[in-house]
């Protein structure tokens, strides 16, 4: 079977995934207890103001005609609008999606530009001082709240050295040296973990991948040590490496929502979270999706990744 | 599929190195014995009730009377530290232990076995995997209420797609490894050659990954209390405390310090005691 | 130092002398009113009488006289949600969009009732009021304001099927008649003591071909001082200066730009840093060092924001008014002040700062905490041996958790075991709209009238009792307060309301929020006001 074919395969099963996922969310959020119109007008709530949300909402149809309103918008493009502040979700979207990509992006290319070559090294000369620095990362890495290490960077290095915002976000578009200096720490603060388990991986796979015999074999036939390395064994070893930033980047997506709330960052995740609170319908579905579809666009990545690698497994 | 085998086949140096780790390996369950000891004991180790309130010391610095100092209400951090580890140390093995146990046996036969069973294990944990993990908790914690059990299930269920994905994925590369099919050549069994051949191959990146989970679901269990979403006041809960100090950090650092540093020797002892136990269970490179 | 402005010293000496304004209110005044190292004439001499020393003050009253131009970067605490004023839905909305409309009247820090669009009022008989309304306003969108807005803004309230949440306000009215386009009346229900303080709380003046031209909660139109420029959500809302607003000379600033930003330590950061200029609050327990800082000033301060228990009167164990009346006795006020709210909060058993002229001082539990008393009433209710009762709290409302952890220490020594249970905010509304919960806590942001909060929260028919409580007594003491506007009689039945309202204990007072804005020593004119209102309008830059 060849790539392409391999490709829409995968794709087309994409559709019923997200399509159950919507369905799910739908019922899930309208299920659990709490209306929206009491959460939009909240204490100053009267039957009449509730009864006006509610006509205004279509929440007094039936689920199922509700689901059918909504799929019907949705496949025309519209996603319905913010029940609380009337802006349409697709712009929500526009604005809140960049900052979490952004983050997200910045955060995974920090914590593999550090990981992988230190896992390598550490790899390469076990014991040495890169060995010791991997070991250190990969448990400190992992063991530190990333909401903890969030708060101590806003307290020492924002706070009290005033060196980098302790919270908001520049728009790139307006202030790229703003922008970026407002996505440091929040960055970091997401990196430190992913990295720490990248650089485990790293050093485990490439360990191992190292005592193989067609490694021993490269180096005796004289290959030299550089591609032995790089060249043979790192791409020997990718896979579980791979295997584990893909898996990682929902860990990025989900610690996003700590981040983004702990420096008020206007992304995904914190809009997730609020709307998910407020009971915003249209919000939660439309986040939920949109989580879903860059969920399955990393696997998607990731088995491609493998099928370049492995062709092995393309053959399943 | 690289296993991460610590192999002492090989140059003395990665002798000692390996010792080296086995010396982190028991420290850490030497830490993580003292903090499950701490936790279990904190009754009487506990300098004051956790949840006593004095009104007329509120704020105080560490001190030989308040080892971390005291909170807004003039509660003992130190007490509440050691109590706060009995909620994180059930709600780390609780869900790391739920998640394995379901992930494993799912993860093997959907690698092993393939086709239509792999479809079926798997389109379901794609979408799970792709649900937004906040949206569940929130829903969950909706419907059941807040409680340590629901907190279990929560974090179980967040990740035990991670376990069966990892599970298939190395499944997948053992199955195709010249051994197999030797074994396979000889006549074993399907049955035989998942549990006999595949599963103790195949099993160390699950035991990494859950590994990981019983220090990460220490810190889900946090970051959930954090937001208010997880162990409710005024039970004593580290995520809790971090949460009561950020708008006093300024003035009070220690009532975010100390809860935190707690949090963090937690992971770590779990994660140095997971790393030793790697190298234990490893048939190939037991030290 | 022209006669006006030595007018107005002697003015405000006398207020403080006859206790109507306190001493920072009066250093404030004269910080208004110019340098005081400029006093000529009798005033040192003035106000070395009331023991203010002109040489000597705080470099902070040298504030020049009002000056243009400018840009005002303020920081709330909560982002606002929509700019519609039929939707009173958040405290957060309004400081914003209470800029951009105007109201009839307005009210001043000593709660005197001072022109706004009305610049003058009567009223005829007990059921009619007229407004002479000002000639000079213009909406953002060109329209000239007239009294057929004003009738427009009440129908479009009372519209059944807009739902709008502020008609509770001014549920007394009957009609609005136009008389001429600078003539309205408004007509009330029998002899209707708020209309007054209710138009200077909620009613924004709309233009009906703004509200049908866009959506309303996102572009507010109003006759403000400020027009609406831009919002970029969840970042900021930025309101620039309506050059024909009807008032001469205001706004003085060119622009104001609306933040949110919920941490308390990173909003004071920013003013520090000079990011921001206003701000909302400061940590809490800061405040007392801060007040000593000259890099940031503290303006006048009031405590309009009222803390209360929510007690649900309708199940047990709360449906016994002796178990009610036994959690007023355990109360330690000052406990909450001083841990809550880290001394910025005065204790208060009614919903009044005691500098509203209405204020009673009532307080039927004298000397609570007293757990002897509370005991006495449980083991009366039936409850020897104690009982428990679960606190809902939102674990989004941090303040509210606290409230719930101390008053289950307080209630402890009674032998009321309380759980302090959580549920999400949508959660939380739930279980007082259906009066599943036991008690809680919250805010009150309506309290420039009594009747704002009293009423929707107490009478047996309102759509807010939350409580499920039903007095008859309670009910006609609140309509004889309700329909009675000579002051000397209202002032009676209010106190007879709180009276009522304490001893029934559907809601127990708890303290009153003292909130202080602070800003850049550069700006002057901020104060505190009994609406709540941010009026930037007051407000200057040098």
């Amino acid at each position: 079977m060849g790539l392409a074919r391999f490709l829409v395969r995968r794709l087309l099963l994409t559709v019923p995934v997200l399509f159950g996922m919507s369905v799910v969310v739908f019922l899930l959020i309208r299920l659990v207890p709490g209306d929206p119109a009491q959460v939009i007008l909240g204490l100053r709530a009267t039957p009449e103001g509730l009864a006006a949300i509610h006509r205004d909402l279509g929440l007094d149809l039936p689920l199922h005609r509700q689901y059918a309103q909504w799929l019907t918008h949705f496949l025309t493009g519209n996603m319905g609008q913010d029940y609380r502040s009337h802006v349409p979700v697709t712009v929500l979207l526009r604005q809140r999606l960049p900052v979490t990509l952004e983050l997200a992006a910045l955060a995974m290319l920090l914590s593999v530009v550090v990981a992988i070559p230190l896992g390598v090294a550490a790899a390469v000369r076990r014991g040495g001082p890169a060995d010791r620095t991997a070991t250190l990362l990969g448990l400190v890495g992992i063991s530190i709240p990333d909401f903890w290490l969030a708060i101590m960077l806003i307290l020492f290095v924002a706070l009290e050295l005033g060196a980098l915002p302790s919270s908001g976000f520049r728009p790139a578009a307006e202030d790229l040296l703003g922008n970026l200096r407002s996505l440091i720490l929040p960055a970091v603060t997401l990196a430190a973990g992913l990295a720490a388990v990248v650089v485990r991986m790293t050093r485990a796979s490439m360990t191992e991948v190292l005592s193989r015999e067609f490694i021993r074999f490269a180096r005796a036939k004289g290959v030299r040590e550089r591609l032995v390395v790089y060249k043979h064994a790192l791409r020997n070893a990718s896979i579980p490496i791979i295997t584990v930033i893909g898996l990682q980047s929902g860990y990025l997506l989900g610690g996003a929502v700590i981040v983004e709330q702990v420096f008020d960052l206007p992304g995904l995740g914190s809009l997730t979270v609020n709307a998910t609170l407020e009971r915003n319908y249209p919000v939660v579905q439309a986040t939920a999706l949109v989580i879903g579809l860059m969920f399955v666009a990393v696997n998607l990545a990731t088995d491609v990744a493998y099928a370049l690698l492995n062709p092995r497994i393309r053959a399943q | 599929m690289a296993t991460a085998q610590e192999s002492l086949a090989f140059a003395p140096r990665r002798r000692r190195f390996s010792l080296a780790r086995s010396r982190n390996a028991s420290a850490g369950a030497l830490l993580a014995g003292l903090l499950a000891a701490a936790a279990l004991f904190a009754p009487a180790l506990a300098p004051a009730d956790p949840t006593a309130m004095d009104f007329q010391a509120p704020f105080r610095g560490p001190s030989r009377a308040h080892f971390f100092g005291t909170d807004n209400f003039g509660r003992d951090i130190f007490s509440r530290v050691l109590y706060g580890y009995r909620t994180s140390l059930l709600v780390g093995t609780g869900s790391a232990a739920l998640a394995v146990a379901a992930g494993v046996p799912l993860g093997l036969a959907a690698g092993y076995v393939g086709g239509v069973l792999d479809h079926i294990i798997m389109r379901p944990m794609d979408a799970l995997i792709a649900f937004p993990a906040i949206l569940l908790t929130i829903a969950l914690v909706g419907v059941m209420g807040t409680s340590t059990a629901v907190l279990i299930a929560v974090i179980a269920i967040v990740y035990v797609p991670i376990i069966i994905r990892t599970m298939r994925a190395s499944a997948l590369a053992v199955r195709a490894e010249p051994f197999v099919e030797g074994a396979r050549a000889r006549g074993a069994s399907d049955l035989r050659l998942a549990l006999r051949h595949v599963l103790p191959n195949a099993i160390d990146p699950v035991l990494i990954q859950g590994s990981i989970l019983m220090g990460i679901a220490i810190l889900i269990e946090a970051a959930l209390s954090f937001l208010g979403l997880g162990t409710q006041p005024p039970h004593p809960s580290l995520g809790l405390m971090l949460a009561d100090g950020r708008d006093i950090m300024r003035d009070a650092p220690w009532v975010v310090v100390f809860p935190g540093l707690a949090i963090m020797l937690a992971v770590l002892s779990f994660n140095l005691l997971a790393d030793g136990l790697r190298d234990v269970l490893d048939p190939k490179g037991g030290a | 130092m022209g006669r006006l402005q030595e007018e107005q010293v002697a003015d405000l000496v006398g207020k403080f002398r006859r206790g109507v304004i306190t001493r920072r209110e009066l250093l404030a005044g004269l910080s208004v009113l110019g340098g005081l190292t400029a006093l000529s004439g009798a005033v040192p001499s003035l106000l070395r009488s009331v023991g203010v020393e002109t040489p000597g003050v705080r470099p902070v009253l040298a504030a020049a006289a009002p000056k243009r131009g400018g840009t005002i970067t303020a920081a709330t605490i909560d982002k606002p949600v929509n700019m519609d004023p039929a939707f009173a839905e958040l405290y957060s909305s309004m400081q914003v969009y209470q800029n951009v409309f105007s109201k009839l009247v307005y009210v001043d820090r000593n709660y005197r009732f001072v022109p706004g669009l009305a610049r003058s009022w009567r009223q005829v008989n007990p059921t009619t009021w007229e407004f002479d309304l000002v000639d000079n306003a213009w909406f953002h969108n060109g329209e000239k304001f007239t009294a057929a807005d004003v009738k427009y803004t009440f129908d479009r309230l009372f519209d059944k099927k807009l739902g709008a949440a502020n008609a509770v306000f001014l549920a007394p009215t009957e009609g609005v008649e136009v008389v001429n386009p600078t003539r309205v009346r408004i007509i009330t229900k029998a002899n209707w003591g708020g209309l007054i303080p209710s138009l200077a709380a909620v009613l924004e003046v709309v233009n009906k071909k703004a509200i049908e031209s866009a959506d309303t909660k996102l572009k507010p139109v109003g006759t403000g001082p400020f027009k609406f420029v831009e919002w970029v959500k969840d970042d900021h809302i930025t309101l620039e200066r309506w050059d024909r607003y009807f008032k001469p000379g205001r706004p003085y600033v060119d622009r104001v730009i609306f933040k949110a930003i919920a941490n308390d330590t990173v909003r004071l950061t920013g003013l520090q840093k000079g990011e921001l200029n206003w701000i909302e609050q400061v940590p809490l327990q800061m405040v007392k060092d801060l007040k000593q800082s000259a890099q940031i000033k503290a303006n006048p301060e009031g405590a309009f924001f009222p803390d209360l228990f929510l007690i649900n009167c309708t199940k047990p164990p709360f449906d016994k008014r002796e178990v009610r009346q036994a959690l007023s006795w355990a109360l330690n006020r000052k406990a909450i002040a001083d841990l809550v709210w880290h001394g910025q909060a005065m204790p208060s058993a009614e919903a009044l700062a005691p500098t509203n002229p209405l204020y009673s001082g009532f307080n039927p539990f004298e000397g609570t905490p007293n757990v002897a008393k509370a005991k006495e009433l449980l083991a009366k209710a039936g409850f020897p041996r104690g009982l428990k009762a679960v606190f809902a709290a939102q674990p989004q409302v941090p303040t509210q958790v606290q409230v719930g952890q101390l008053v289950q220490q307080m209630l402890k020594p009674v032998g009321i075991d309380i759980e302090v249970r959580s549920f999400e905010s949508a959660r939380w509304f739930e279980e007082l709209a259906t009066k599943r919960y036991d008690f809680t806590s919250t805010y009150w942001s309506a309290t420039l009238d009594p009747e704002h909060c009293y009423f929707p929260l107490g009478h047996s028919k309102s759509a807010w009792n939350f409580a499920g409580y039903g007095d008859p007594e309670l009910d006609r003491a609140l309509e004889k307060f309700r329909f009675t506007v000579d002051p000397v009689e209202r002032k009676k039945a209010y106190g007879e309301v709180v009276r009522l309202t304490a001893l029934g204990a559907p809601v127990v007072f708890q303290v009153n929020f003292i909130r202080t804005y602070w800003t850049s020593p550069r700006v002057s004119g901020v104060a505190t006001l009994p609406s709540l209102e941010l009026r930037m309008e007051d407000a200057w830059i040098v």
